[in-house]
């Protein structure tokens, strides 16, 4: 078979216990388990709507999912825990969720007796549970731990081998909502071969070097479908979109909740004309200009000199004063965000905006490793947030004469603390 | 491509295996905030007797001159009537802390009957030898046919399995079943004659006359008390009703347990 996963005319329904306060559940239970193709009822919600897709055998595939309910719902169908309401899914093979939680985890058990049950829980025999035991016991370098009790075990250790008990299974698909990507790589990419990998997501936090093609799925159908660089892309702007959407609906509301139209007699006067929409006071990012050490503009850096980063604003509305603004600019390696330059965290905001400008982020010394890495920039005031400009692997960093942090790291580590600072310019500054 | 026997032997012993491992989990857990630790599992089902036995015995509900003593009467009907409840309880209890596992592993449809039968087989051997005990105690020795009674012992297991069985999706999605359970069990203990002997007239006769529970307790106790094979026709009438209800109530629970997982709590 060419597919590893096809998806043909799939839907899938979730249903709701409880409806405008009304409870639900026992009769509707009862139909669909006696009747097939029970008619749709008012409880249920779709997560996937006629969904047509193949995912190839030895692929790595990205499904981007615009809500948390799709995310759960196809990691539960590719991993066979669930129905289809209508349409064909078929898996060639045996399928695989990859996780670090193991529900039946109790902390009396023994390190050995749990992950021998987490074995005979995905499904293998005795023989095959074993050796998989000890295999990742020796993955870890834990034996001496084997037969303590969990509760006396680093819950990060216990979590890691579960993930690396799931992993190793023998199933040729194996899916992914989360990974573990500082821990052993070696053995996660030898244990991918020949094998599918399917990573499941509703933000885009999987680094791209993990998948080579994908599918971004919004309201249970895929709405793209590509290559990386082109799934992420589309992910993000269908992101901002749905922020922008949310954001009109809650100004909608609040302009609906009006206590001004509440006084006027409908009898008497036509309904009032809907008022007109004020735009969001926006101010809006436009470019981004990365600056080297010797002031030239420049897309190559050098770990340990400086560099600043500006990034042009408009006011879309001048006329309207703005509060105090903060800017957030966050430097990533694939998902990872290793910078995180907020204007909030250094107490440092802008007040009287012109209506346009450029946001300069100075770095004394650029604390990244060589690598290729990506640049999320943010304008907002508290609580609100103005826009955000996402520039994927805008900038490289070469060798220079600093030690610092970058994508290969062997041990995970939060954000990276650095010397930074803000400034804001006009044009006739620059 | 293997033979469909062995596809199923293999999932019956996942189901098995899977199926300790949660009985395993759980047995270790449910102690764990306990002065007498694991000795609950003893103290549990003989102290539920206890009043029983205490009542029945004031009232003298086996009148009769040769009978078995009450205390021996009562406590075999209670140990036997315990497998078929104990087996439909922990079936409840069994899918209910599954919820979460089952959203997230393929479990065997047996791995829950088979944790719940493994308590039950527990619980049936820690307070048999009680029984064998109060029989020396009282002078009333046991008969040797009542090692015939271990064959029922299943049968009444299987009754309590196609009981819960079809009620553990509905219990994942609303917990009244698990507290409308416990008035199920005081209606249907008194509905059988468990502590008491089987009346020969009245309404509570026809109740039990045509109580299909009433012959899977009858027949094991009174091969155990009396060593005599008693109603065989109405006894195998029942088994064979309850192994029907059984694979019926094994198909509503394959059928429906995915989707009660659909059900957004």
């Amino acid at each position: 078979l060419q597919f590893a996963v096809e998806f043909e005319n799939a839907t899938k329904h979730l249903f709701r216990r409880f409806e405008h306060g009304r409870k639900l559940g026992f009769l509707s239970l009862l139909r669909r388990s006696l009747i097939t193709d029970a008619p749709p009822s008012d409880e249920q919600y779709p997560v996937l709507n006629e969904l047509n897709l193949r995912i190839p055998v030895g692929s790595r595939f990205v499904l981007l999912c615009s809500d948390r309910d799709t995310q759960t719902c196809l990691t539960r169908l590719l991993g066979g825990l669930t129905a289809l309401s209508s349409g064909r899914l078929i898996a060639n093979g045996e399928t695989q969720i990859v996780s670090t939680k193991a529900r039946m985890q109790r902390p009396l058990l023994s390190l050995r007796r749990h992950l021998f049950s987490l074995n005979t829980f995905i499904g293998l025999s005795h023989t095959e549970a074993n050796e998989k035991t000890a295999q990742v016991i020796k993955l870890f370098n834990a034996e001496a731990l084997e037969k303590e009790k969990l509760v006396d075990i680093a819950p990060e250790l216990v979590a890691k081998m579960n993930y690396f008990t799931t992993l190793l299974s023998p199933a040729k698909i194996v899916i992914f909502d989360e990974v573990f990507l500082s821990d052993l790589p070696e053995v996660h990419e030898s244990a991918l071969r020949d094998k599918t990998a399917i990573y499941v997501a509703c933000r885009a936090k999987f680094p791209r070097t993990l998948f080579d093609q994908g599918a971004v799925l919004h309201e249970g159908s895929v709405v793209e479908q590509g290559n990386s660089s082109d799934i992420v892309a589309k992910f993000e702007q269908l992101a901002d979109a749905e922020a922008l959407q949310v954001r009109a609906s809650h100004d909608s509301a609040a302009d609906d909740d009006d206590p001004s139209f509440d006084d006027e007699d409908d009898d008497k006067q036509p309904p009032p004309a809907p008022p007109e929409r004020k735009l969001p006071r926006t101010v809006a990012l436009g470019d981004l200009k990365i600056y080297g050490s010797d002031q030239q503009l420049t897309r190559q850096l050098k770990t340990g000199d400086s560099c600043s980063f500006s990034v042009s604003y408009v006011v879309k509305d001048p006329a309207v004063p703005l509060p105090e603004i903060f800017v957030a600019l966050s430097i990533r390696s694939g998902a990872r965000h290793l910078i995180a330059a907020w204007s909030e965290l250094i107490d440092q905001s802008f007040s009287n905006l012109p209506a346009e400008g450029q946001f300069t982020l100075c770095i004394p010394k650029m604390p990244l490793l060589p690598g290729s890495y990506s640049i999320n920039c943010s304008v907002r005031t508290k609580g609100e947030l103005f826009d955000k400009v996402v520039w994927n692997e805008c900038f490289e960093v070469v060798e220079g004469d600093f030690y610092g942090t970058g994508p290969k790291e062997v041990v995970p580590v939060g954000v990276f603390c650095m010397e930074f600072a803000w400034k804001l310019e006009t044009p006739y500054e620059t | 491509m293997k033979p469909k026997s062995s596809q199923i032997g293999r999932t019956i012993t996942l189901g098995f295996r899977q199926g300790w491992f949660l009985f395993l989990n759980e047995f270790q857990q449910r102690y764990r905030m306990t002065f007498f630790g694991y000795w609950w599992s003893v103290i549990k089902p003989l102290a539920a007797c206890l009043p029983l036995i205490f009542v029945g015995k004031h009232f003298d509900f086996i009148p009769g001159e040769d009978q078995a003593p009450y205390e021996l009467f009562a406590l075999t009907s209670l140990i036997l009537w315990n497998v078929f409840w104990t087996s439909a309880t922990q079936t409840l209890y069994y899918g209910r802390r599954c919820r979460k596992v089952l959203a997230e592993y393929r479990l065997s449809d047996t791995a829950i009957i088979s944790a719940a039968a493994i308590q039950t087989a527990m619980e049936f051997g820690l307070t048999l030898p009680f029984v064998i005990g109060l029989s020396f105690l009282l002078d009333s020795p046991l008969h040797a046919p009542g090692f015939f009674a271990f064959a029922t012992l299943p049968l009444l297991a299987i009754a309590g399995f196609a009981v819960a069985l079809p009620l553990v999706p509905f219990s994942l999605i609303y917990h009244d079943i698990h507290y409308g359970f416990g008035f199920l069990g005081q209606a249907l203990l008194w509905m059988t004659p468990v502590v008491y002997a089987m009346p020969t007239s009245g309404s509570l006769y026809f109740i039990n006359l045509f109580n299909p529970i009433t012959y899977l307790i009858l027949v094991p106790r009174n091969l155990i008390l009396y060593g005599s094979f008693t109603h065989p026709n109405f006894f195998l009438l029942a088994v064979g009703m309850f192994l029907v209800l059984f694979c019926g109530s094994l198909l509503f629970f394959h059928r429906s347990i995915r989707t009660a997982l659909d059900y957004q709590l």
